[in-house]
């Protein structure tokens, strides 16, 4: 069809294939998603030992089967939605929090705007390597150092099933709030200002504006954070193999953690492709809701 | 283009608009055909890279003392023989996954790689691992005084093995050469156990008492009895764990490959080692890997540390350890039968059976192994030597001579009569061991009992290797 209304538009021959030629990169590219995508599905089906390249069978559903019944899956699919569910409700108050302090001009508010952006700027790898420091169990640990002040005995903060993981709930939140602040603060700054004189007219308090103005028009901005942060999350990964791997005693092995225990560690790579399809299949039906959520608040 | 109409109707606002909009369109269109041209060329340099000439070959090593010492001297074969080796250096969990991609996608891009024995077994039965006896026979490849019996014949033993899983190993093709060795001991400090009057342990009872007696506030610092490796891995079962385990004799897996790690003698020792770490050992116990377990002796913040015995290198060096001087070694306690036994473990370098540059990559291997470099890296922390002459040189003698000896009588001891593998060869090890660590953690987690989370990983092991 583009290139039908290209070549009405211009009578030369070479622009024939032009359209045909700009389709190309995106074709390429959806090979290139696709491909890796289609076998990995395969996969899924078959008994691929990563060192056995020679005796891939169809098995059909038996590597379904044979997770579905492990407690193993069942464990780390309701621990990929907690660490998600809280990381994204946590990041969304602490995010509209500090964008709400910080959209008003004060001395100083520009140099704090940008000091904020910079977990963002760092790696996470990095980022969560640097918190594996601050967090280490003995007083060598940062933040076991400081307390120590206090007289707070040394906590075991990656290393024990009860606090490893809340301690990767705050690293993802150290990382990842900027960006809910960031999306915030330019939604409350595009706020019109009619709505809020007229409020403050009729005498309204600040709690019923937020609640009955504010938070209405930001709907979209916190559709569009909960869109990106909650994919994010239930993907994550880098955050639990620098720091914990999983430990201890599967307290944070999740979906995409659980996958790479199978498929790298222990080359049972059809029964890793598993957990990795699991793992898109609810990535796809969040996104898929919540892009209709937004698309559905933006209309209205 | 439309130039006639355009020198015909003059220049008019429209005509212009529309001159301007091909233009833009020619040359947009162009530009476009010149980044894919780019794209694409950039794509064949980059795919052709990965064909290396001959007069260059790679490696993948991992970061040990040996890769460490070893890159030092590369320029130096470089220059000698005109052969370009360019390195990849990652620590060791990124290492191993790194190089289980290159070989699983059959990649010849890396020539050679450091590997230990579980990886042996698993990569030689896959095929990715090049035979090298047919090199060392070769008379135009190996120089003559690279001597093949000046190796310690334990450690060849641990690289040769005949693919048959649950035996077979020192049988078969020699799959690697040995460039490091290690064997597992207590690291005491000495000045501790005098202060407090606590005998150097000989049980892992007593080690089990020693711990809990030394986990103490010593002059505002807290020190912890005892440390061991903890991360959900195999390698946190390989050192003192799978030690005290061999001295208890529990196996892994039984003649015929079923997994017997919840034998009641391995839920008797096991429940031991995991109450000493509880109440001798650092909090967060599973969150330790050698790195952080072999700083934190460093700093002085454990009495004892069960680990790899060449350790003893950094221990001892003034300019990077608060403990220099008050380092005791101690060999791996008796079991109840009185008889000391050790876990080794061997690094070696492989040879890729995809490369395309093996007798390059095989003049590297012979060189890397040969007796004057394996000397050489002596000095840079590459302890234990795997060849007997740069053993017994006096030189080594002289930078290993730590403890008034102590370090050496307990490394030779270890090497002749209490050190050998302790698993049993097949390609199941880090499988195996992966799940065997959880179960270990969950033990010290408290959400399972010894008995309990053994006996699960058993079944779980048992499913992995299809029994």
């Amino acid at each position: 069809m583009t290139g039908y209304a290209l070549r009405t538009q211009s009578p030369n021959p070479p622009h024939r294939s032009l359209p045909y030629l700009l389709t190309l990169p995106a074709l390429l590219a959806l090979i290139g998603i696709l491909y890796p995508f289609v076998l990995g599905v395969y996969y899924t089906f078959t008994n691929y030992i990563l060192t056995e390249p020679g005796n891939i069978r169809f098995v059909g559903l038996t590597n379904y089967i044979e997770i579905f019944k492990t407690l193993d899956f069942w464990k780390a699919f309701s621990l990929t939605f907690v660490f998600a569910g809280s990381v994204v409700i946590i990041e969304l108050a602490l995010g509209l929090g500090v964008a709400l302090l910080l959209k008003d001009a004060f001395p100083g508010v520009r140099i704090l705007r940008s000091l904020l952006i910079i977990p963002m700027m760092i790696p996470p790898i990095v980022s969560a390597l640097m918190w594996k420091v601050i967090l280490l169990p003995t007083d060598q640990g940062v933040l076991n150092h400081i307390l120590s002040f206090v007289r707070f005995p040394p906590i075991a903060w990656l290393g024990d099933s009860a606090t490893a993981l809340l301690s990767l709930i705050i690293i993802d939140v150290w990382i990842y709030s900027p960006f809910a602040i960031l999306i915030f603060l330019a939604g409350l700054q595009s706020l019109p200002k009619e709505p809020y004189e007229a409020a403050k007219v009729d005498g309204a308090s600040g709690w019923f504006m937020f609640r009955k103005l504010t938070l209405p028009l930001l709907t979209p901005c916190i559709v569009l954070v909960t869109l990106f942060r909650l994919i994010d999350s239930l993907k994550v990964f880098d955050i639990i193999y620098a720091t914990t791997k999983g430990g201890p005693a599967g307290a944070t092995v999740t979906l995409h953690i659980q996958s790479y225990f199978e498929a790298i560690r222990w080359f049972r790579m059809g029964r890793g492709m598993v957990y990795l399809f699991v793992l898109w299949f609810l990535c796809f039906i969040f996104s898929k809701a919540l892009s209709r959520l937004w698309t559905k608040v933006l209309m209205r | 283009m439309d130039t006639n109409s355009w020198t015909k109707k003059g220049p008019n606002r429209a005509g212009k608009g529309k001159h301007m909009a091909n233009l833009k369109y020619r040359i947009s269109s162009r530009l476009v055909a010149a980044i894919l041209c780019a794209f694409c060329v950039l794509l064949f340099c980059q795919c052709s890279k990965n064909n290396p000439k001959s007069a260059e070959i790679h490696l993948l090593l991992n970061r040990h003392p040996f890769t460490e010492s070893i890159l030092r001297f590369i320029p130096e074969y470089e220059r000698k023989t005109g052969v370009k080796v360019s390195t990849l250096l990652l620590s060791e969990e990124e290492y191993f996954e790194k190089l289980i991609t290159e070989l699983s996608s059959r990649s010849s891009y890396y020539d050679l790689f450091m590997l230990g024995f579980p990886h042996l077994w698993q990569y030689a039965k896959a095929g990715w691992l090049e035979p090298l006896d047919q090199y060392i026979e070769n008379p135009n490849l190996t120089p003559a005084n690279w001597d093949p019996n000046d190796f310690f014949p334990e450690l060849i033993a641990c690289s040769r093995w005949n693919l048959k899983q649950g035996a077979g190993m020192g049988e078969g093709q020699l799959w690697a050469l040995p460039v490091n060795e290690e064997a597992y001991v207590i690291f005491y400090r000495k000045d501790l156990f005098e202060r407090f009057h606590i005998k150097p342990p000989a049980t892992y009872e007593e080690v089990y008492k020693a711990a809990k007696a030394l986990t103490r506030n010593v002059d505002g610092q807290q020190i912890y009895g005892f440390g061991h490796r903890g991360v959900r891995s195999w390698s946190t079962i390989h050192p003192g764990y799978l030690t005290a385990f061999a001295t208890w004799r529990a196996r892994d897996f039984d003649d015929s490959m079923h997994c017997v790690i919840n034998s009641p003698q391995a839920i008797e020792i096991t429940d031991l080692f995991i109450r000493t770490l509880k109440e001798g050992g650092p909090p967060g116990w599973p969150s330790y890997t050698w790195y952080e377990g072999k700083e934190a002796f460093l700093s002085g913040r454990f009495a004892m540390w069960f680990d790899a015995n060449h350790q003893a290198a950094a221990f001892e060096n003034p300019t990077k350890s608060q403990v220099a001087g008050k380092v005791g070694y101690l060999l791996p306690p008796a079991g109840p039968d009185g008889e000391i036994r050790s876990s080794t473990w061997v690094w070696s370098l492989a040879m890729n059976a995809a490369s395309k540059n093996k007798d390059a990559a095989w003049r590297f291997l012979a060189w890397a192994t040969s007796k004057e470099m394996l000397q050489r890296t002596v000095p840079y922390e590459n302890i234990n030597p795997t060849r007997r002459s740069v053993w017994e040189d006096p030189k080594t003698v002289e930078a290993t001579n730590w403890a008034q000896g102590e370090y050496r009588r307990t490394a030779q001891l270890l090497l002749s009569k209490y050190a050998r593998i302790r698993w049993t060869p097949s390609t199941y090890v880090t499988q195996a061991g992966d799940r065997w660590a959880a179960a270990l953690q969950e033990i010290y987690e408290g959400t399972r009992t010894t008995e309990q989370a053994l006996k699960s990983a058993a079944a779980d092991i048992d499913q992995m290797v299809g029994k």
